[in-house]
């Protein structure tokens, strides 16, 4: 009886807990929101009605970049009646993760590459992969005067034309490196959802896609949530249930 | 349009437009290959019967883990939403726009607070 009393009572501030736990992720949530909504109603006031709406989107080829990841041991829908073990209920308690998948989609420029595309865009396809590596260079060029210093100071005279011959090695090698990500990873390019606006949308589209990014993994944190209280909240029906027997057993003990 | 690995399960919105147009750009719509969207905007023009079916088909699709409805929508089809005790997919309550959220209307919420009577504690 102590022990029911005991298990009763620990359930009951674990639902407190949960409980508290859950009103402050539904205030974040309402507070992400609003933020959210009062940049959507900026971008609106700059772009106009039509181009921040829902019409933007009706056609396209939407793919998800975020979704969840449920992991329920009892295996699928029919869980009500399933004892759990975690806690003790008759309802099962699922876990819900944010996932974030990275999605690729093919560039429509690039669609329709061919060998008679004028050298032109050839050109502004090296430069851009030239730009993506533009750290590396950076650092490369950083490296090579640190070694040409370094050279330079062993030996003076023939330093500087060790450096050029190496430059010239190193331009072709990085060329050739570009050329090949660029035929890899030019048809392809992340896709992001705030494209769907526009190419160029106001900073206060991107500031209300944060928020909704942060609201999308608060809604995910705030299932899991429901779902442990519904759970602790079972398991507390079920504690009660025996406690009422054992009680009803106590005062009627020929019953 | 290349997807990586193994996917998650999607979270589905019945909303006001903003509310739509904000988890979209969140990144959790999704155009199926039958050309099922997992979003629904709700306007003046929505009949309460239209947006209980779409409810019931988010429920019954297997790919839809949450379900994430307004709550001033939620209220137009609160028996349907409390009807609904399986864990998945989850259906959350959240604020709009235009109103916003009150625990004391939320399904769930609800039921934790029926759990203690003062039968309990004599």
């Amino acid at each position: 009886m102590e022990e029911i009393c005991e298990q009763l009572d620990k359930t009951c501030l674990q639902i407190f807990d949960v409980l508290e736990s859950l009103y402050e992720a539904q205030g974040k949530l309402e507070q992400v929101m609003k933020d959210g909504f009062l940049g959507i109603s900026r971008a609106r006031y700059s772009l106009g009605m039509s181009r921040v709406s829902s019409d933007q989107f009706v056609d396209a080829d939407l793919v998800a970049t975020r979704t969840v990841i449920v992991k329920d041991e009892s295996g699928g829908r029919a869980t009500k009646s399933l004892a759990h073990s975690d806690c003790g209920g008759e309802i099962s308690k699922p876990t819900f993760k944010l996932q974030v998948n990275a999605v690729r989609i093919k560039s429509k420029s690039d669609d329709s590459d061919s060998e008679e595309i004028s050298s032109q865009p050839k050109e502004a396809d090296q430069s851009e992969g030239l730009l993506r590596q533009r750290k590396r260079e950076k650092s490369d060029q950083e490296n090579e005067s640190k070694n040409d210093s370094a050279q330079a100071k062993i030996n003076p005279h023939s330093g500087a034309s060790t450096s050029i011959a190496d430059k010239g090695t190193d331009s072709k090698k990085f060329d050739s490196e570009t050329q090949d990500n660029g035929s890899s990873k030019k048809n392809e390019k992340l896709f992001n959802p705030v494209n769907l606006f526009g190419v160029l949308v106001p900073q206060h589209l991107r500031m209300s896609q944060k928020n909704f990014e942060e609201a999308v993994s608060l809604t995910v944190t705030i299932a899991g949530l429901k779902s442990e209280l519904e759970c602790l909240r079972s398991s507390y029906d079920s504690f009660r249930e025996k406690k009422k027997s054992m009680v009803s057993e106590a005062v009627n003990p020929e019953a | 349009m290349a997807i990586s690995a193994a996917r998650g399960k999607l979270i589905a919105v019945i909303g006001d437009e903003d509310t739509c147009v904000g988890f979209v750009l969140g990144g959790v719509g999704e155009l199926n290959k039958t050309k099922q969207s997992n979003y629904m905007v709700v306007d003046k023009n929505s009949s309460i019967g239209e947006i209980e079916e779409t409810f019931r088909s988010f429920l019954r699709r297997e790919d839809i883990g949450i379900v994430l409805i307004n709550q001033n929508v939620a209220e137009m089809i609160r028996h349907v939403i409390d009807a609904h005790d399986l864990p998945i997919p989850a259906v959350l309550e959240i604020p709009s726009k235009d109103a916003p959220y009150d625990p004391s209307k939320d399904s769930i919420l609800r039921r934790a607070k029926g759990m203690f009577s003062s039968e309990d504690f004599r």
